[in-house]
């Protein structure tokens, strides 16, 4: 009696398992049919599959304490809307699309709602800034670099940023992307993200020698 | 004065977006805490099934961007409906253009005296 429920209890449990091996095997377009086709648990194995990679898309844009709420709003967007998956490109490069653009979103709604911090740069920042433009050679490269100070600049130039020049700066002049490519993940014409990274780059130029030459330096 | 110890305000900023581009590559990237892709099945299991769709996403552009093309389009139509209005109506061109050409005065005479 004891070892038939033992049994019942484990055979589901094996099917489980059975099924989540057989989709470890699968490819992502076999793992998209599936879940179109009713079997909402492949979604687990393309999630598991890619998440390092949104996570890694996603870290690049948002704050850090937003970045596993933003990447669960990705794979949410992304399982609603399988059905518009082509097949003509792969998986992994639909689901950048979808991370990048849901940045994007976080970034409009933030705005919007007026949830960015636009407070003034730290002492040590602006100290960091005028410290990088007055030393003549890059042998304390690194050591500059690695400063949370440089973060905090970043973050704080960013945040002066509009939305859509804010992504196209990142994906541009921080991720090293073509324009080709940026406009591709983005959805938008070549000659607007062109001029939008123009645009981006010189305020954050303005805003960055802005803080020296309040300074009166150099 | 040596411009390799005095840097154009181009050559600064160059120096300065790299050092901001390397303090950026240095943060550690987090991963996926304990029961992240759990919350992900649960939030998936409440959202609509999926269904195959010949919809594709739309593509995103900005307001400004989208009023722009419109009123380009708008104003290429009417130009098109104008041209091609024209050249089906020559004779219309013909009577705006007679009185300047013709004599009204001389056929008039001529078909008194006849």
């Amino acid at each position: 009696m004891m070892s038939d429920v033992a049994l019942e209890s484990r055979q589901p449990r094996s099917r489980e398992e059975a099924a989540w091996s057989e989709d470890q095997a699968r490819t992502d377009t076999e793992l998209v049919r599936l879940v179109l086709d009713g079997r909402t648990d492949a979604f687990e194995t393309l999630v598991a599959r890619h998440r390092a990679q949104v996570f890694k898309i996603v870290h690049r844009h948002v704050p850090r304490e937003q970045v596993e709420e933003v990447a669960q709003d990705v794979f949410v967007r992304a399982f609603t809307s399988l059905g518009t998956f082509s097949e003509q490109a792969p998986f992994h490069h639909w689901l950048s699309v979808l991370a990048v653009r849901s940045c994007y979103g976080f970034w409009r709604e933030a705005y919007r709602s007026r949830e960015v911090p636009m407070s003034a740069l730290s002492e040590e920042g602006q100290t960091w800034v005028e410290h990088v433009l007055t030393t003549q050679a890059d042998q304390t490269f690194h050591e500059q670099a690695a400063t949370k100070e440089a973060r905090a600049v970043l973050q704080w130039a960013l945040d002066q940023l509009s939305p859509e020049n804010r992504t196209v700066l990142t994906l541009v002049h921080l991720d090293g992307l073509s324009v080709r490519e940026a406009a591709a993940l983005l959805g938008w014409s070549q000659i607007n993200v062109k001029v939008r990274a123009h645009r981006a780059r010189k305020r954050l130029r303005q805003l960055l020698f802005g803080l020296v030459d309040k300074r009166g330096a150099p | 004065m040596n411009p390799s110890q005095n840097p154009s305000r181009e050559e600064k900023a160059r120096i300065l977006f790299e050092r901001l581009r390397e303090a950026r590559r240095s943060q550690t990237e987090p991963d996926a805490g304990p029961g992240w892709q759990a919350r992900v099945m649960q939030a998936v299991a409440r959202s609509p099934v999926p269904s195959l769709t010949d919809e594709r996403p739309a593509r995103e552009t900005l307001p400004m961007e989208r009023l722009v093309w419109r009123t380009a389009l708008a104003a290429s139509l009417v130009a098109a409906v104008l041209v091609g209005y024209l050249l089906v109506q020559p004779a219309s061109g013909d009577l705006v253009a007679s009185p300047s050409f013709d004599d009204p005065a001389e056929t008039l005479v001529a078909s008194l005296s006849d």
